[in-house]
């Protein structure tokens, strides 16, 4: 009858995979938790491959309008001469070899007309200009669906005039024009056929949908060059190449194949860079066999922009890395702590099981080994969902490339296995010190629950207080790389909500208290609210409703700043240089030269002595520049403001210098300073416009940042404005008065414009105007560390949807503790008279209470971080510095986000009010 | 120490202080006693009298706050949580006042006792102690199946698999009808019969009248032993002595003479002239 159960393990081991089940919400809880971290430890690899990828995607198609040009990925390698034939085949098996480009297309070209010679082709006496010309499948092409015959194919129109067939011979030659006939080598071929070319151009038009590159062959009809095309296949070409003693000229076209993912692309550069290197090592089959040709060596040239593309991706994606590292730090670390908070609030609710085990005397090992087991199921769901919901970040938020999913399977395979195993260990860990603090008997524990909450709290507030004074002592630009990004607002928040609790329990008894009829709700709530109940849930609660409301306020910071950065970059939409043409244009014209939606800047350097050191000055119609300036996103006000004051001091004083009778009395030149100084507004000074005269200002604004400074100048920029500036007489720099001198120091002009470059370009150009240098807001926007700026923030999305986590299960566990501490008293209370319905009030009055406190908690948290040093620039070069901050957009969404919590709260409230009396007796609830 | 072999605990002026943020509570006040083997001990008295901490220390489940307590042998003051686990896993069991806290909502109630077997290192048939606590036919159902006194039938059959040597239970008849609280007690009764010291706290007049001993606790202090010798009012070391209720009737004043002579020790009114 008896039997052992000794070897088989015994039943908490073999039915913990199932614990959970019996508790679907706190399943639901951790496979959330755990998928989060999963998300959080796999979508940082990804993150990177599409922000590299997305970088390469953007750099390739910068140069995708010139397929062989020298911004381009494809690979374009040229040589003259015959490669000799001991090396040939190795030669182009190496191009061939080339991993992640197609076949190498080969054209090949004889000599051209030069000035010295020319190709001919023969027939009948009657010599016409033709170079020999091959291109890999062109013959095939002209030959049609037929068997391409062997021989020469020239344009119908030579052929005619050399009255000959398909089939008849040809002779090709290269005449001198010094000698002509004396010494040229003949070589009769028989001529293949006839084509028909573009017309104005020499291309054959059978070969246009061969999709040749202009380079290949000078064919376009507006090109202006074009001897006749003499076409043969590339053998027949090599041979009678040989016999003309013609030195040809190749070229092999390796195209990029497909979308390469990053990791293909940099295996192809390395080949690329290794190939290249080959043809100039010494000892190299290549280099030696190159060598051996006649009647010189042939040295090919490799003209590709592949590794430029590869660097910048790798520039941008490293930015990337950067400015996503303490994002990654804050996730990874919420959802630890998210899972932390979870395991032991269930160790919590479970404390009862956990007693059992601990009064049956279960060996830690075992008690590790139960809660590994039970977890299995949850790591099990938790491992798909981190993936979609790592991918979903991704996908939505981040780059515009591909993750490199497949690539980066081991590694994604690994960090989820990790953060698995994190979970696991976790929650043995748990278990383990849950069995430990329950094994301590009651009477060893010398220190109260009042006492370690003072040494936690303590410890809480020191911390706070060590980073907050880091955070203040440390340069902005040392802040973002280091922990501090993540560490500030997690400390500050801590240390707030346990000021704020602490300060709730202190002040509770004390407050005055509104009067409350005995036996009403809020009596109710008066009497049985415990803190002991709401303030570890609140604390959680103060926290995760800051991480939210400043992971809001960093996500607008950051792409306020991005917007910032790049109008203090651009300055405008689109900015033209046309250096000195504007010279000697009166002021009232430039605004129909420059044309609608655009304004002329006049920039020179300054000097402003007694300092030494040049500056930019910039002249400029203020009316003009505040429409067409590009404001960014929070330039517009205090810039702006700056632009009136300066318009409206320059207009007096253009006229205080009009009064005045002589030099003298002339008022100084208003100006605005941008950047480091240590001037403040209405000091006086004095701007050196060397070979002009000495200026007199007076400061009218001291800015940061103002469009278009940042490239200018990393030091201060003076901005002036027209009327202001050039009242006075300015001999020999006046940009109205022509000048014939090249002396450095005369007015440039700038178009800044609102529109498009191709409609700026074009209005220019109708008035006779080309612009030097154009720059677009779009090319400045697509810097690595601006682009990078704006796919971090793509990454704050799983650190706001962990505390909104955070927030919801907090809110959910204090209405559940709520609820589970009066089910039993509200059954009694209900036999006493009280309705279900003023129960539940009366406890809807504590969440609310405990929200409330949360809420102001978290609105000061948030307060400070704003107002705090800014621990989240990673670009400090580019001004204006980034900083946190609320829009009215990000506060109506966190405040949407606390009601939402309430009511959340006061569902669960609601529903577990409803549990019938008989479940509550049983203990079944 | 104790050196009686029939003794399983023995409690020695044993203090008990519960310390609070504001306040201190002394919940016993040196107790002294001892559980003996083969006896149902209950421990009575009214609520907030120390019942529950006196069976947290009979159990190992706490320490005194001052003078010691042997289980078996071993000083829980000074003993190590591995002598503790140990001692809990194998000798002492322990049943708490709520049942549905000893029992695991995803075991069956055979894996409950399957589970309990397999601490002890027991050779016992799930089955056979299911029917005789009269839940046959509910071995493969879960806890959340059954009611609140079937619960109860488990978690104190749970504690007395195996033969352990203390099996201690806290209120165990608390939720139960008549019939089933007689279940149990047979459980409890059929422990001491193999020689377990079993001690139970409970206000049930049922349980009392299955006990071997009684233990009366009234304001942290063991005031009445009551066995099959009768009525026994312990003084403890101090010399401190509790009348039983219907004694102190007789000093209204709250104020006695002592008188020693060779007949015994006598208290009388002081205004009593004999």
């Amino acid at each position: 009858m008896s039997r052992g159960s000794g070897r088989r393990p015994h039943p908490l081991l073999r039915r913990a995979p199932i614990r959970l089940a019996y508790a679907p919400s706190w399943s639901l809880v951790l496979v959330g938790v755990s998928a989060l971290l999963v998300a959080a430890l796999v979508a940082p690899g990804w993150f990177l491959h599409a922000a590299e990828d997305a970088a390469l995607g953007a750099k390739r198609g910068a140069a995708d309008s010139n397929a062989f040009g020298t911004d381009s990925a494809n690979v374009r390698v040229t040589w003259t001469g015959r490669i000799p034939k001991d090396v040939e085949a190795d030669y182009h098996q190496a191009l061939r070899d080339l991993p992640g480009y197609a076949d190498p297309v080969t054209t090949g070209s004889g000599a051209g007309e030069t000035a010295f010679a020319r190709p001919l082709v023969s027939a009948h006496g009657r010599s016409v200009v033709a170079v020999l010309w091959t291109h890999d499948g062109a013959v095939d092409t002209l030959a049609g669906s037929g068997a391409a015959p062997p021989g020469l194919w020239l344009p119908r129109s030579l052929g005619e005039e050399l009255g000959v067939h398909a089939g008849d011979p040809v002779q090709l030659s290269i005449t001198a024009y010094s000698t002509p006939g004396l010494g040229d080598h003949v070589v009769s071929v028989p001529l293949a056929g006839l084509y028909d070319p573009v017309e104005g151009s020499t291309l054959p038009a059978a070969l246009q949908s061969l999709g040749l590159d202009p380079l290949a062959y000078p064919w376009r009809p507006d090109s202006g060059a074009g001897t006749a095309l003499a076409v043969t296949d590339a053998e027949s070409f090599r041979s009678w190449c040989r016999q003309l003693r013609d030195a040809p000229r190749y070229t092999a076209d390796l195209r990029l194949e497909g979308d390469p993912t990053p990791a293909r692309f940099a295996t192809a550069v390395a080949a690329v860079e290794r190939f290249e290197k080959r043809l100039y090592e010494p000892g190299d089959v290549l280099r030696t066999g190159l060598d051996t040709a006649k009647p010189e060596p042939i040295t090919p040239q490799v003209v590709t922009a592949a590794p430029a593309i590869l660097r910048g991706a790798r520039i941008a994606a490293d930015q990337s890395r950067v400015q996503v590292t303490p994002f990654v730090r804050a996730t990874v670390l919420l959802a630890v702590g998210l899972l932390l908070v979870a395991l032991v609030l269930l160790a919590s609710r479970r404390s009862l099981e956990h007693e059992s085990m601990t009064a049956s005397g279960m060996s830690l090992l075992q008690r590790g080994l139960v809660a590994t087991l039970e977890l299995v199921p949850v790591a099990v769901l938790a491992a798909p969902m981190g993936l979609l919901l790592a991918w979903a970040d991704v996908r939505f938020f981040g780059p515009p490339g591909r993750p490199g999913m497949a690539e980066s399977r081991v590694e994604a395979a690994l960090l989820t296995a990790g953060g698995l195993a994190v979970v696991l260990v976790a929650g043995a860990a748990v278990a383990v010190v849950t069995a430990l603090r329950q094994e301590r008997l009651p009477g060893r524990r010398h220190t109260s629950a009042l006492g370690r909450a003072s040494v936690w709290r303590a410890g809480v507030l020191v911390l706070g207080v060590v980073v907050a004074v880091a955070a203040v002592s440390s340069e902005p630009a040392g802040r973002a790389a280091g922990p501090l990004t993540l560490l500030f607002p997690l400390a500050t928040a801590g240390a707030v909500a346990v000021t704020a609790t602490w300060l709730w329990q202190l002040l509770r008894p004390r407050l005055p208290r509104w009067p409350c009829r005995p036996g009403s709700g809020a009596w109710l709530a008066r009497h049985r609210s415990s803190l002991a109940t709401l303030v570890p849930v609140t604390l959680a609660l103060v926290v995760g409703l800051s991480v939210l409301g400043y992971g809001l306020a960093v996500r607008r910071g950051v792409q306020d700043s991005v917007a910032d950065k790049t109008a203090g970059l651009a300055g405008a939409r689109t900015t033209v240089d046309l250096g000195q043409q504007l010279q000697g244009v009166a002021f009232r014209r430039l605004p129909d030269l420059a044309g609608p939606d655009s304004t002329v800047i006049h920039t020179r350097p300054a000097t402003l002595p007694p300092a030494f050191g040049s500056h930019p000055l910039w002249v400029v119609e203020p009316a003009e520049l505040d429409r067409v300036a590009d404001w960014g996103a929070t330039l517009g006000g205090e810039a702006r403001r700056a632009l009136h004051l300066l318009a409206v001091a320059s207009e007096r004083a253009k006229a205080d210098t009009l009064a005045s009778p002589d030099d003298a009395g002339l008022a100084p030149v208003p100006v605005i300073l941008v950047g480091p100084t240590d001037q403040d507004v209405g000091d006086l000074g004095t701007m050196a416009l060397a070979p002009g005269p000495l200026v007199p200002i007076t400061v009218v604004a001291v800015l940061d940042t103002f469009p278009g400074t940042t490239a200018a100048s990393p030091d201060v920029t003076v901005v002036a404005a027209r009327s202001g500036l050039f009242a006075r007489r300015l001999t020999g720099i006046d940009p109205r008065i022509k000048s014939e001198s090249t002396l450095a120091g005369e007015f440039s002009a700038q178009v800044w414009s609102g529109r498009s470059t191709h409609d700026l370009r074009a209005a220019l150009e109708g008035e006779g105007l080309v612009g030097e240098h154009e720059q677009t807001i779009q090319q400045v926007g697509s810097r690595p560390e601006l682009l990078a700026s704006g796919w971090a923030v793509g990454y704050l999305g799983p650190l706001e949807v962990g505390a909104a986590l955070l927030v919801v299960a907090a809110v959910v566990l204090l209405a559940r503790r709520l609820v589970e501490r009066d089910v039993v008293t509200d059954l009694l209370l209900q036999r006493m008279g009280w309705t279900r319905r003023e129960l539940a009030a009366s406890r809807a009055r504590e969440l609310v209470a405990a929200l409330v406190v949360a809420w102001l908690a978290a609105a000061l948290t948030i307060w400070l971080l704003v107002r705090a040093p800014t621990t989240i620039e990673t670009v400090p070069q580019l001004p204006p510095l980034t900083r946190p901050h609320l829009d009215t957009r990000e506060l109506v969404t966190w405040l949407g986000g606390v009601v939402g919590v309430l009511v959340a709260g006061l569902l669960v409230l609601a529903r577990g009010s409803r549990t019938p009396p008989e479940e509550v007796l049983r203990g079944n609830r | 120490m104790a050196t009686d072999d029939r003794v399983a605990v023995a409690c020695r002026s044993v203090v008990r202080v519960y310390g609070r943020a504001t306040e201190e509570t002394q919940a016993l006040k040196g107790i002294d006693a001892e559980i003996h083997r083969g006896q149902l001990t209950v421990v009575t008295g009214p609520s907030g009298s120390g019942k529950s901490s006196l069976l947290s220390l009979v159990a190992a489940r706490d320490e005194p706050s001052a003078g010691w307590v042997e289980v078996l042998g071993v000083d829980v003051g000074g003993a190590s949580p591995r002598q503790l686990r140990s001692l809990r896993r194998t000798r002492v069991s322990w049943v708490p006042q709520r049942a549905s806290a000893a029992l695991f909502p995803h075991l069956t109630v055979l894996d409950h006792l399957s589970q309990a077997a397999s601490w002890r290192s027991a050779r016992v048939d799930p089955r056979e102690l299911v029917a005789r606590l009269g839940l046959t036919g509910c071995g493969d159902r879960r806890p959340a199946a059954h009611s609140g006194g079937e619960q109860q039938r488990v978690a104190v059959a749970m504690a007395a698999v195996g033969r352990p040597e203390v099996l201690v239970a806290d209120e165990p008849t608390a939720e139960l009808d008549a019939e089933h609280a007689e279940a149990v007690l047979m459980l409890l009764a059929d422990v001491a019969a193999r020689g377990g010291a079993v001690v139970v706290s409970s206000h049930d007049p049922r349980v009392v009248r299955h006990a071997d001993r009684v233990l009366h606790l009234r304001h942290g202090v063991l005031a009445e032993e009551r066995g099959s010798g009768g009525s026994v009012t312990f003084i403890d070391s101090s010399g401190r002595v509790q009348l039983p209720p219907e004694a102190l009737e007789a000093f209204p004043d709250q104020r006695a003479v002592v008188r020693i002579d060779d007949d015994g020790v006598h208290l009388t009114r002081p205004d009593d002239p004999s």
